[in-house]
């Protein structure tokens, strides 16, 4: 998971890396700065970003490898809860991983709370 | 990014990289990667502020932050608005989603039992994504197509059943014709309700494809994903609400108040504030140790002179005490600058004042341009010059450097016609108290022969003086180069001229009793012999001696002629050396080298050049003092003074039979070329000095201080010299009076002995 400070690392390297390469004009990095700069938390930052998405590569390219990593921590986290259901329930473990496979940027959490059977096996 | 530490290690060698490329390419983002490099860890909002103050220190501060709050605002705007429209797309689309839903019902067809209970809580008024409870857009998708194809089936087996019942319901006994209308009739009402009731389906069908692909394109799979839009939306307004609105009054009010804090604090060298465009406050002391320079105070100016309360601004004393910083240190350093466009002004044969702006523009863009390359120190160097010159540079033409040069150019030409000649127009004035001297003078009667002298040199001073007054009239800026460098020779001649005339009316003052002019060609021998040669007494001793031997050694030729040619031989041989000695003692110029050749081991006589290298040696006392005895021993030579300082210095001087005063005459023309040379530096430093020195034109605005100027400091200066001068000469021509006194007695005792012997023998 990503941390407030952390994720503004990620935008300062990639509105830097987009300065050098004339992806965005000086001006406009002070604006989206400026806007970025507004967040107050974690959340509040990665709604900005992903609203800004579209406008800007850099951002853009934040969410998807935040949407990248989200899965693979997902992944990494459920594997066990998964593999135990598996033995005890195939079509629901099989369920699960389809519904996996459909929803990329579903996090644990919210996996958890459609299966909520997968909590018995933590 | 798995951590921190992996975080800022990539930061620096992009960071590194990113320099490098940056040199490479020229790239201009310097500003962002410094802040970067120096504050690693800074937060985007930190990062924010100091990029800020950079961008604000290249730009108008109040029109940088308005812009970019503007547009800060802007982009929020657009993006609220955005979301605001995908919120009314889905609205719409709900709205039609729930009128299918709607409208199968209307049909009596119980929904909940053909969705397998997913389509139960469908409401128009409610969150229509809640009939599911799939958070999965395919889910949703089957559970809707599952439920019209269970509609459709539900439709079929309805008009079945009604068909059914239609055929049920007729009476077995009615005629067969009778049955096959009625069969026929509500067959046919039958099929227009199964045709409607499919259209409606069909239409809804529609209206739900066109829902999910709406749903498609806003990634919008569930009621999570329609509550984040509004959270989204939520979160953009609460951020847009966050940012802050310039206030412009108080930026200028606290930025002047701090402004002025340091001033009095640091008694007159600022601090350089720097103001959080995002609170529009001022942050003190930021920098503190770096005062403001002269660029950033001029960079000050014009952002107050540019900003939106430039009434107030202006008025405030921080403007007021930086206008004056402006004009005094400023200028102060940029004096050489400031003087090299007013001497090029005054000096370029090509400009001609007053009728040729456009000349004076395109020659002053040159010379701006040939001072700086870039576009903003040239801005500041011309707003620096118009600050220390008093010009201001309207706001229109701000930006268009052709337009600013221009004004600049303008500006300069009204400051030169309205500045220099305030110089001059004192001479009246004072005219009239030199004619006041010179008349009391002119009445006084001398007591003495001092004061005699004295008459003379102030009676010539103030004719010089009234010379000068022709020109109180002429306005120096009006003149050009040429005339400028006429009116300087003018000066230094009228001012040579009257020195010769000092001198030749002293002279003649002087000669009285001491008539120079020689009568005969003994005396005129003597006189040259010893004044050429500067002769002691005993060396006038020798020399009478010699020519008395000679006019013996004559008479006894022509006595001993007669008696012998032993005695012939004798007195041949007495009369060659006789003849030599006196022969090589007229010296004339082109035998100087032979007669150093042959007596130089006793006596040698210097050539002109050998003069001029001395003269070159001696100092302006011993120069004047030999100037003196030089132009004395002349005129006792029967030369003249004539009014030409120059050529005319002495007339009257037969070069060709008295070379060697003929040299002397040189050397005294070279003094004059040397002393005409130093008057005409001294009189364009003078003119100069008018345009560029503050002290004098203080002084003359107080009154008449052109003339004192002009006689002071290039004829009055000179008159303390001039009476060491003439005291000189005075002496020189008593002491030559003297010596051709003593001479000529040595000579008379001299010739009665050589006669005397003669005779005897």
């Amino acid at each position: 998971m990503q941390t407030f400070e952390s994720l503004q690392e990620l935008i300062k390297n990639g509105l830097q890396k987009s300065l050098l390469s004339n992806k965005i004009t000086q001006e406009d990095l002070l604006v989206i700065l400026g806007i970025l700069a507004e967040a107050k938390d974690l959340n509040e930052l990665e709604v900005l970003i992903s609203s800004f998405a579209d406008d800007f590569e850099f951002l853009d390219e934040i969410v998807l490898n935040e949407t990248s990593q989200t899965r693979q921590n997902r992944d990494k986290d459920l594997q066990i809860l998964i593999s135990a259901l598996l033995k005890e329930n195939p079509t629901q473990a099989t369920e699960i991983m389809d519904y996996l496979s459909q929803n990329k940027s579903a996090t644990t959490e919210q996996v958890m709370a459609k299966f909520p059977v997968l909590t018995n096996f933590k | 990014m798995t951590s921190t530490t992996t975080n800022q290690t990539t930061q620096e060698e992009l960071l590194l990289q990113a320099g490098e490329d940056a040199v490479k390419k020229d790239i201009a983002s310097p500003d962002f990667v410094a802040i970067i490099v120096k504050d690693p860890n800074a937060d985007l909002a930190t990062l924010f502020k100091e990029l800020t103050k950079i961008s604000n220190s290249a730009d108008d501060a109040d029109v940088f932050i308005n812009k970019l709050y503007t547009k800060r605002i802007a982009v929020m705007d657009s993006k609220i608005t955005e979301l605001d429209k995908q919120k009314e797309e889905i609205d719409s689309a709900i709205l039609e989603f729930s009128r299918l839903l709607n409208g199968i019902s209307d049909l009596g067809i119980d929904l909940n039992a053909h969705s397998g209970g997913k389509l139960s809580s469908v409401n128009s008024n409610k969150n229509p994504f809640a009939f599911t409870a799939s958070t999965n857009f395919a889910d949703f998708d089957k559970s809707v197509n599952a439920g019209l194809a269970h509609i459709r089936l539900y439709l079929k087996n309805l008009f079945d059943q009604k068909e059914q019942r239609i055929h049920t319901s007729i009476p077995k006994d009615l005629p067969p014709e009778a049955a096959a209308a009625i069969i026929v009739s509500q067959s046919s009402k039958l099929e227009s309700e199964r045709n409607s009731a499919m259209e409606r389906i069909k239409k809804n069908e529609e209206s739900f494809v066109a829902l999910c692909n709406l749903l498609r394109r806003h990634k919008i799979n569930s009621s999570d994903d329609y509550s984040a839009i509004e959270k989204k939306k939520s979160t953009l307004e609460s951020v847009k609400e966050r940012i802050p609105k310039p206030d412009f009054e108080k930026l200028y009010t606290d930025y002047e108040k701090i402004c002025n804090a340091q001033i009095d604090r640091q008694t007159g060298s600022l601090s350089k504030p720097s103001y959080n465009s995002v609170t529009g406050s001022i942050i003190p002391g930021y920098n503190a140790k770096l005062k403001l320079t002269d660029a950033e105070k001029v960079q000050l100016l014009q952002t107050a002179a540019s900003s939106s309360s430039r009434a107030s601004i202006k008025t405030s004393g921080l403007v007021e005490y930086l206008i004056k910083e402006a004009k005094t240190e400023v200028k102060a350093e940029f004096d050489k600058e400031i003087n090299d466009i007013t001497q090029w002004v005054r000096n370029d044969e090509t400009l001609s004042i007053g009728d040729s702006k456009k000349s004076l523009k395109n020659q002053l863009s040159r010379f701006i341009n040939s001072k700086h390359s870039k576009p903003l120190d040239k801005s500041r160097y011309i707003h620096r010059i118009a600050l220390a010159y008093g010009i201001d540079i309207p706001d229109s033409v701000i930006g268009d450097e052709t337009k600013i040069v221009e004004e600049l150019a303008k500006g300069l030409l009204a400051y030169i016609q309205r500045e220099i000649p305030k110089a001059l127009p004192t001479i009246d004035s004072h005219a009239s108290k030199l004619e006041d001297r010179q008349k009391a003078y002119r009445d006084s009667k001398p007591k003495s022969k001092e004061e005699n002298q004295q008459k003379l040199l102030m009676s010539t001073r103030y004719s010089v003086a009234k010379e000068l007054m022709q020109y109180k009239d002429k306005n120096l800026t009006e003149m050009s180069p040429t005339e400028l460098e006429a009116f300087k020779a003018d000066i230094v001649t009228k001012i040579l001229a009257a020195r010769l005339k000092n001198l030749k009316a002293i002279t003649k003052s002087t000669q009285t009793g001491l008539t120079l002019k020689a009568s005969n060609f003994g005396s005129k021998i003597s006189e040259y012999l010893t004044d050429n040669r500067a002769l002691n007494v005993r060396g006038d001793l020798v020399y009478a001696s010699g020519i008395a031997l000679t006019s013996a050694t004559a008479l006894g030729t022509a006595m001993m002629f007669v008696d012998g040619g032993l005695t012939l031989m004798a007195t041949k041989g007495l009369t060659f050396v006789g003849s030599a000695i006196a022969g090589r003692m007229v010296g004339r110029a082109n035998n100087i080298k032979k007669y150093n050749r042959f007596f130089g081991k006793f006596r040698k006589i210097k050539t002109g050049e050998e003069y001029k290298e001395e003269n070159a040696k001696l100092s302006v006392s011993e120069l004047q003092e030999m100037q003196a005895a030089q132009i004395s021993r002349a005129l006792r030579y029967g030369a003249t003074i004539g009014e030409n300082p120059d050529a005319d210095i002495l007339s009257g001087v037969d070069a060709s039979k008295y070379g060697d005063i003929a040299g002397s005459l040189g050397n005294v023309k070279n003094l004059m070329q040397l002393e005409r040379e130093a008057l005409t530096n001294e009189i364009s430093d003078f003119l100069d000095t008018l345009n560029t020195d503050a002290s004098v034109k203080k002084e003359d605005k107080n009154g008449n201080k052109i003339v004192t100027h002009i006689l002071e400091k290039m004829y009055d200066s000179s008159h303390g010299s001039e009476s060491a001068f003439l005291t000189k000469f005075e002496e020189a021509q008593k002491q030559t009076g003297a010596n051709r006194l003593k001479k000529g007695i040595f000579s008379g005792i001299g010739v009665g002995i050589g006669v005397g012997t003669g005779f005897m023998l």
